[in-house]
């Protein structure tokens, strides 16, 4: 027998099947079922709306789902992130719309504009995430109940400012010129901010990937997740990293919010909380702390949302509940998410 | 006699109300493996903790090389030139033997890569299972990649908390030859409850008993002293 032989009850624990068929069987299904009854074309319209509609919640979960996996913390103000993220958006296309960017810019100004405000929601996002972490959020590891307390609290607060600088009214959101309407490709009616959600949601999907799996900050997070008090005895400093954490999750909710923002055309103090439910729902569908299980939930709630709302749209909003309750019955732990 | 590489003035560390060290004081001499020996609760495995600042001392001074580091969080002090290996075998089940190692190198240096080969001449499963997750490696397996990966970076003092712990005497065996090999090129200072595997691989010992240092030596005398390893630690 080998003096290093690979333990046999450890391979077990690793068995990829179950999860492996269980997530082939819901997502084959969720994407080919509707095929049945929708004719291709309009199945094809309806499919790039879920995709877009998946990435756009898939920038909220991946947020909330790495704040959750890598640190244990219940964030219940990651929708507040998503809201300041909309309304810092909504200001910079405002300001930018004055410069004749916006609305009647060329394709050029138009994706400046998006850029822009992306980028804005990013940094303010980044940096609401930094200070909330190291004043409140550090005070309360280890601790759920008080984690979900005092987040809920800090997310009202948010909110409350909110209406505050800008006003508690609904506001519509400029779509820049070149991002407005349709493409017509073979009689398939494409939105073309769809097509830019779908474009951002995949960026921010690979590079997430690409910084957790293939760098060594990647692995030092990884790390920290399973085993603080090593990953400081190996010299690295564990409280920095989980606010570097907090703070990328804050800042793709505010990208999130933003996309949101100019996907929907318009914005109200209370979309985090709106919002958060669905995130909530993606997350535990894909399984706590996965991102790529957040990204499959992501897809699945977009295109069955889409899907239902064609045939049965008074079934819409219910599909998200019960794709969450038969994911949860097939595998507890959610798609991907680990013991 | 050399440079102490480092050494504990009366100590006193506490965990919640227990009051676990009670004034240890240890003089380690560089280029030497020392073993903390002593019965259960006698306070070994805090004294690793304590000088690795997981367990700071409550009063006390602690200095490596001269320099004092009782004040220093974990990161610093492994950033000083510090390795800690814990008893529980904790290694990063989730990730994979490479990226194991990979974690533990502070500087990713030619240099760095260099002494992988002499890791894994020393343990060679450590190369075959390269890619396969820590988590899916055996319990012997798993304190091999523990250890290496200490001696990954070219520390100037290792803390190694009961290695031999839950493994079978076949892997023991491998284990001290391999510490053997790591004592030449670094200092150790071992915890180890098996006397058997501490004798073969010390060459000083200090004996806690309550929290205090109560015995030190030279661990050929020891292993002559039966008296005293009946005394203190309970074998004959």
């Amino acid at each position: 027998m080998s003096l290093m032989a690979v333990a046999p009850e450890a391979e077990k624990r690793t068995g990829p099947g179950a999860r492996k068929t269980a997530i082939w069987i819901v997502s084959v299904g969720i994407w080919f079922l509707p095929l049945v009854w929708i004719d291709p074309t309009t199945y094809l319209v309806l499919t790039v709306a879920g995709l877009a509609m998946g990435m756009l919640l898939f920038l909220t979960a991946s947020g909330l789902t790495l704040i959750f996996g890598l640190m244990d913390v219940l964030n219940l103000a990651h929708g507040a992130f998503f809201a300041w993220g909309a309304y810092v958006g909504f200001t910079i296309l405002e300001a930018l719309n004055s410069l004749g960017w916006v609305e009647t810019g060329t394709f050029g100004q138009s994706l400046l504009s998006v850029l822009l405000a992306l980028l804005a929601a990013l940094a303010v996002g980044g940096v609401l995430g930094v200070v909330i972490e190291r004043v409140i959020i550090r005070r309360v590891y280890d601790n759920h109940l008080k984690q979900i307390l005092i987040t809920m609290g800090v997310s009202l607060v948010m909110a409350e400012i909110i209406k505050v600088v800008w006003g508690p009214n609904d506001e519509v959101t400029l779509v820049p010129a070149a991002f407005m309407g349709s493409l017509d490709l073979f009689d398939v009616v494409i939105n073309k901010f769809r097509l830019l959600a779908i474009a951002v949601g995949g960026l921010v999907l690979a590079g997430t990937f690409l910084v957790l799996k293939r760098t060594k900050l990647g692995i030092i997070v990884r790390a920290g997740v399973e085993n603080k008090e090593v990953v400081q005895a190996l010299g690295y400093n564990v409280k920095r990293i989980f606010t570097g954490v907090f703070c990328a999750g804050a800042a793709l909710a505010a990208v999130g919010g933003t996309m949101w923002a100019i996907f929907k055309e318009q914005i109200h103090p209370a979309m985090g909380d709106e919002n958060l439910i669905f995130a909530l729902i993606v997350v535990i569908i894909g399984g706590l702390g996965s991102v790529m299980g957040s990204f499959l939930g992501a897809i699945m709630v977009g295109l069955a949302f889409n899907y239902v709302a064609f045939l049965v749209p008074k079934l819409a909003l219910g599909v998200n509940i019960l794709i969450m309750a038969i994911i949860l019955l097939l595998r507890p732990k959610g798609l991907l998410g680990q013991d | 006699m050399s440079e102490p590489i480092l050494t504990l003035d009366k100590v006193h560390t506490r965990i919640g109300r227990h009051h676990i060290l009670q004034g240890v004081d240890l003089r380690i001499e560089p280029d030497r493996a020392t073993v903390l020996l002593g019965r259960n609760g006698a306070g070994k495995s805090t004294t690793l903790r304590t000088i690795m600042g997981l367990t700071p001392a409550a009063s006390g001074r602690i200095t490596l090389a001269g320099r004092a580091i009782g004040s220093l969080k974990p990161y610093e002090i492994a950033r000083l030139g510090v390795g800690f290996v814990p008893e529980d075998q904790a290694v990063i089940y989730s990730l994979t033997v490479e990226e194991n190692f990979r974690l533990a190198m502070l500087a990713e240096s030619d240099r760095t890569w260099a002494r992988m080969e002499t890791i894994f001449e020393l343990f060679p499963d450590l190369k075959r299972f390269w890619r396969a997750r820590a988590g899916v490696l055996s319990g012997g397996q798993k304190q091999m990649l523990a250890i290496a990966r200490a001696f990954v970076n070219d520390h100037r003092l290792l803390l190694i908390d009961e290695p031999s712990k839950g493994l079978a005497p076949i892997i023991v065996d491998h284990l001290i030859e391999s510490l053997n090999h790591i004592k030449d090129q670094t200092t150790v200072i071992l915890v180890e409850q098996n006397f058997y595997m501490a004798s073969r691989i010390g060459s000083e010992y200090f004996i806690l008993d309550d929290g205090r240092v109560v015995h030190q030596g030279r661990m050929e005398d020891l292993v002559e002293d039966e008296g005293l390893k009946q005394r203190y630690l309970g074998i004959a």
